[in-house]
């Protein structure tokens, strides 16, 4: 007896119902002896490429379906199971493809199904059965008695679908109790409906999971999907939907047949259907073959390898203007070398379209910047992909594509992000949408995800939820148990598990839940580009945005031969090209970033200051106090600094020697003469790719491209063995002494998995370096770029405050002059910068339309009637100040002005209906209480402040600290800018606005807090090791306003933070100080 | 009739019921049994639900039953024997207790 092959298998792509992933699901098949598997997940292909990349691998035959529900005339006919045939050129692949497509929903609304005529139309084209199972209408009436419905069900659906072979009868038995769905008995009445119409009958298990024990987190997934608790919806009957093995399916056609004979048929019957489903992937999928556009469709006549060629040679004299001979010959020699490799690959019209691509965004005026490994090919430097000179920066092709590797290769452009719709939209109309689809995304349960929908399964209420979220804190949801007994912020909750029945179960749900596929979504930057073969080839659903998305992800990309694009939308992009905008509108000055000169030294002077916050990149905590230790001067340092504070450097303990280097603590010990070239820049470190590459081959006087392959090689226990002979071999064969080539080896495996790419770090350097230079440059035209699209890790109040610390001049919010940006404005001393009217709390798009469309205004009751306001937003407006100017009143100078503008807002907001004009209003006379009320209170300075920060979350006036200032002053507390004046170790406290808490990775595998406080004189970084951890847990991760208690530690010239020993909420200790000031005694002496 | 009461329960080689003791009464097999898989709702009761704990916290084998009752006197076989239907609920150790859950008559 051969093995049972399964048909109908739900993996954990069906979202909210599949509980196994493919991957696992086809090794346990194969393990089970099984020669073949189907995965037919509900309502798409999203796990299909998966599945066969599995299948492949492990040697069985990938069959691929869908599970979708069918309507006739909007009524539900429950759901079918299609499958497509195999080594059929494509045409089944093809038509499950245009069915799932069909299906997919056609807005946010809808739910996936597909109308049974357009189903059989498009059946007709064949390619395909149908498996008429318990989950359709034929399922719906599981007792015999009513077989006469069931049979005339069956006739209809096997009038539309006449095509002998394109319908099947699926029997399945889940065991369960006798006349209900999915029991014996239905499976009977199914095999005699099949055998009297003369369909074929097959057996499937309909499954769900990998095994019985799945079952329970299949119940949790149901309570997902359905959006109620567990309890409140009916569940699975029990725990029968697993991939059986043979025997057991033998078994149940034995139980289900009434004779050994009808069950091998059965058996058999099913066996024939899996044979004719058995995919190629080659000739069924087109596996593995890389599709890029036609050339037609390009613009291209005749060879592309030759229009490239052109291209790139044409590019020499605009890239290299003036070089000496030297520079051209090796630019020629390199271009040469990288179109050798591009034309054996035969990727030339992969690369024609790229830059394709990279000229149509230029040509829309939008900002563009390749990023990643693509920066090291010089041939993507001269058709204008990339911006990054790869010889200046020594940058190497062969990280990015060589003849030993024959994937696709990845180009990443980043652009504006508020752009990037535009540039999709563009892209379709340019390729057309035979061509085009966005990419998708599963996103995956994870830690707080994991938790919510096991909170709602287990019946939480939804503030309990929330309190346990607010813990959770950068662990996975596979480790929830293991982070109870470690993390001091889970006590609480820890202490509710080991009583409450309920928690301890959420724990073990949460944990079942982990990395399961959540839900697709867009993915934020891809784009794939193919042939007008490509609908044939993927699904497509409506995306988000309207346009059509693969259900396929990133990872399906490589195997399918997809030419995959990744458009980012970066905002730091749009903040410098809105700086850039600016300045040409309201000074007329033209800023051609892209060829600012490279070494400007009043920008590297404001770097080394480490007031980076807003600069790319480097204006997190630990980049700044890396830039506190590093000083960088020149572009190549802010490449390496980029690439020195990622997770492999860090964990590679990479940043110390080479500081230690720079600074001239250590001398640079470069193993060998021959390696001096290429580890100087960073002072014998290895920290790159490239470095790893040319040591190799240098020492082996192996091809760039085969170092390559070996430095990938090294994280693979396996093969490593075998680079390490050939480099020893090879290395002694030219004359390397032993001692040399054990040093070099040792430190070769230490870095195998820690290094990072140096063609990415030069490319992240370029907009750091810009984003720097405008920020020293242009920093009104810089800050309002920045608060306009606020690209960075902080807060806009923040940005606010590092404004001020320049002497950016802020302009409040105004009624007349304010917009949704935040525009720059001539003022008497230069330009200042406008708070924008969307800051204020609660105000809707339609208002501030309203207020730009009406401006400008001419009084109080002008406003009033033109631009409609809510009572709410008006009285925001003027508590603010928003009507300062427009009253006349020309600043706070007027003691009086804002009380009084007040009472006038809420004379106005007193009228019951607001008049429709001023010439039809009859109730009030407007021109009588045009003159402003008198004799009002005005707001102190604090309460200024205090408004601002409740109705804007800014503090547009002052900084928010001012206002606990006597008491900051009297406890001691040190301003952020006078601590690098501090020595070593002394005692201090710190106070400020939360501005950013990190948790990174450690080389010990402990936990330390990294706190940023800011205090309106700059950034104070506080260290939160085990014991500070533990004393301050309550506020951590929580308050917003905080002091904190510790000792300086210098870390570099510029460079100071504090090793906190606690930390307290300031408000709290107001309200205390307040007390205590009223009760006489100094605060300074309780906290002591 | 709703009962939920313990009981023996004797089986044949292949694990289904043939008979069974309830309240000092012995039932004999008299057709052949119906098996299927019902469930719980074990979020009410269990302690734990960890990865790998088994599907026994969900699923329950039920048996439905015509038996005869064995008495000192043979009888002659009623026209509507009486229908039982019994739980198998057993758990990651031993090899489970029996349930007779109700009577059909």
């Amino acid at each position: 007896m051969t093995s049972f092959v399964h048909l109908h298998v739900a993996s954990a792509f069906s979202a909210h119902y599949g509980v196994t992933r493919p991957e696992i699901m086809v090794e346990a098949a194969r393990a089970m002896g099984f020669d073949a598997l189907a995965i037919t997940d509900r309502n798409g292909l999203y796990g299909a490429v998966k599945h066969i990349g599995a299948c492949v691998q492990l040697g069985l035959d990938p069959i691929v379906g869908v599970e979708l529900e069918v309507l006739d005339f909007g009524k539900s006919l429950g759901r079918v199971t299609l499958l497509c045939h195999g080594q059929t050129k494509g045409l089944g692949w093809s038509v499950l493809c245009q069915v799932v497509s069909a299906a997919a929903k056609q807005n946010k609304q809808a739910a996936v199904a597909i109308e049974r005529r357009t189903l059989a139309k498009l059946m007709q084209q064949g390619g395909g059965t149908i498996l008429l199972g318990p989950q359709s209408n034929l399922g719906d009436s599981p007792q015999a008695g009513s077989s006469s419905s069931i049979e005339s069900q069956l006739s209809e659906w096997l009038q539309l679908f006449k095509r002998p072979g394109s319908l099947a009868i699926e029997v399945v038995s889940h065991l369960t109790e006798p006349k209900s769905r999915f029991s014996t008995a239905q499976a009977k009445l199914f095999l005699q409906l099949a055998d009297s119409h003369k369909v074929p009958a097959v057996l499937t298990n309909a499954v769900r999971y990998l095994e019985p024990d799945d079952a329970l987190t299949a119940d949790v997934l149901d309570s997902a999907r359905h959006l109620e608790p567990l309890g409140f919806f009916e569940p699975q009957p029990n725990a029968q939907a697993w991939l059986k093995p043979t025997s057991l399916m033998q078994e149940l056609a034995a139980e289900i047949c009434d004779t050994k004979e009808r069950a091998q048929q059965l058996l058999t019957t099913t066996a024939r259907l899996a044979d004719r489903c058995r995919l190629d992937p080659v000739s069924d999928c087109d596996w593995g073959r890389p599709k890029t556009p036609e050339k037609s469709i390009l613009g291209i006549d005749g060879n592309p390898f030759e229009v490239l060629w052109q291209k790139a040679h044409a590019g020499i004299d605009r890239y290299y203007p003036g070089a000496n001979s030297s520079l051209k010959n090796q630019v020629l020699h390199r271009l040469s070398k990288e179109l050798i490799t591009v034309n054996q690959l035969g990727f030339a019209t992969y690369f024609l379209t790229v830059a394709d691509v990279a000229q149509m965004i230029r040509d829309m005026g939008i900002r563009s910047q390749a990023r990643g490994s693509g920066a090291g090919s010089l041939l993507n430097y001269l058709i204008g992909i990339s911006g990054v000179d790869p010889i200046e920066h020594e940058l190497l092709f062969e990280r990015f594509l060589s003849t030993e590797r024959s994937s696709l290769p990845d180009i990443d452009i980043d652009v504006e992000s508020a752009r990037r719709h535009d540039i999709y939209r563009a892209v379709f109309k340019r390729y057309g949408s035979s061509r085009v689809t966005l990419l998708s995304m599963q996103s995956k349960y994870q830690g707080r995800g994991a938790m919510r929908d096991s909170g709602m399964a287990m019946g939480l209420a939804e503030d309990q939820i929330d309190e346990i979220a607010k813990s959770m804190w950068r662990f996975s949801a596979r480790s929830f148990r293991g982070a109870l007994a470690v993390k001091p912020e889970l006590a609480d909750f820890a202490a509710a598990v080991e009583t409450d029945r309920k928690m301890n179960l959420l724990v073990d749900i949460t944990e079942r839940l982990d990395r399961l596929p959540r839900h697709i979504s867009m993915h934020p930057c891809g784009v794939i580009l193919g042939d007008s073969n490509l609908l044939n080839l993927t699904p497509v659903e409506i995306s988000g945005m309207g346009l059509p998305m693969s259900q396929f992800d990133k990872d399906d990309m490589d195997p399918m031969g997809f030419l995959k694009l990744d458009i980012l939308g970066v905002r730091m992009q749009s903040a410098m090209a809105y700086a850039v905008r600016e300045a040409q509108r309201v000074s007329g000055i033209t800023i051609d970033l892209d060829n600012v000169p490279r070494d400007d030294a009043a920008t590297f002077k404001a770097i080394r200051t480490t007031n980076t916050l807003g600069i790319f990149q480097i204006e997190s905590p630990g980049q700044r106090e890396l830039t506190g230790k590093h000083q960088p001067t020149e572009f190549n340092d802010l490449t390496i600094q980029i690439s020195l504070f990622r997770p492999g450097p860090m964990k590679g303990n990479m940043i110390a020697p080479y500081l230690d280097g720079r600074h001239g603590f250590a001398k640079a010990d470069y193993i060998h003469p021959d390696l001096e070239p290429i580890l100087k820049e960073t002072f014998g470190v290895v920290i790159f790719h490239e470095h790893v590459i040319r040591i190799l081959h240098t020492m082996t006087k192996c091809s760039l491209a085969k170092a390559d392959e070996m430095r990938r090689s090294l994280e693979k226990p396996r093969i490593k063995p075998e680079i390490e002979k050939f480099f020893r071999v090879e290395s002694a064969k030219n004359g390397y002494s032993n001692e040399v080539i054990q040093k070099v080896w040792n430190v070769i495996e230490g870095f195998s998995s820690f290094g990072f790419c140096k063609a990415h770090g030069a490319a992240f350097a370029l907009p750091t370096y810009q984003s720097a230079w405008l920020k020293t440059h242009y920093p009104t035209e810089f800050m309002a770029g920045l608060f306009t699209h606020d690209p960075g890790m902080y807060p806009k109040r923040l940005l606010l405050a590092e404004a001020r610390r320049l002497g950016v001049s802020i302009l409040p919010i105004d009624v007349n002059r304010s917009s949704n940006e935040y525009r720059t404005e001539k003022t008497e001393h230069g330009v200042g910068v406008r708070m924008a009217l969307t800051d204020i709390q609660g105000i809707s798009d339609a208002e501030v339309e309203r207020i730009i469309a009406e401006q400008p205004f001419v009084d109080l009751p002008d406003f009033y009637l033109r631009a409609k306001p809510s009572r709410r937003s008006l009285e925001h407006l003027a508590t603010v100040g928003a009507f300062d100017s427009l009253v006349g009143l020309s600043t706070s100078a007027d003691p009086l002005s804002r009380g009084n503008i007040l009472a006038r807002v809420r004379q106005l907001n007193a009228i019951k209906t607001r008049p429709k004009s001023l010439a039809s209003q009859t109730v009030l006379d407007f021109s009588v209480l045009d003159s402003l009320p008198t004799g009002n209170p005005d707001l102190s300075s604090v309460e200024r402040v205090e408004a601002e920060i409740a109705i804007t979350k800014l503090d547009i006036s002052g900084h928010i600290l001012d206002s606990f200032k006597p008491m900051l002053d009297e406890m001691g507390v040190i301003r952020s800018d006078e601590l690098v004046g501090l020595r070593s170790k002394t005692d201090v406290l710190v106070a400020g606005v939360r501005v950013a808490t990190q948790t990174p990775p450690m080389r010990s595998g402990k936990r330390v807090v990294f706190l940023t406080l800011d205090d309106g004189h700059g950034c104070s970084d506080a260290t939160f090791f085990e014991e500070a951890q533990q004393r301050s847990s309550r506020i951590l991760f929580n308050n917003k306003l905080l002091l904190v208690s510790g000792k300086t530690r210098r870390t570099g010239v510029k460079g100071v933070s504090i090793m906190a020993e606690n930390a307290w909420d300031l408000r709290d200790l107001w309200s205390q100080w307040v007390k205590q000031k009223e009760a006489g005694v100094s605060y300074s002496e309780r906290i002591a | 009739m709703q009962i939920d009461e313990t009981v023996r329960v004797f089986t044949d080689e292949s694990g289904r019921p043939a008979g069974f003791t309830w309240r000092n009464r012995n039932f004999l097999v008299s057709e052949d049994p119906v098996r299927w898989f019902s469930r719980r709702n074990w979020w009410l009761d269990a302690k734990s639900v960890q990865r790998g704990i088994g599907a026994h916290l969900l699923e329950i084998e039920m048996w439905r039953l015509v038996a005869q009752e064995l008495t000192a006197e043979p009888k002659m076989p009623a026209r509507n024997q009486p229908g039982f239907e019994l739980a198998h609920i057993q758990d990651q150790h031993d090899s489970g207790s029996w349930q007779l859950l109700r009577t059909i008559d």
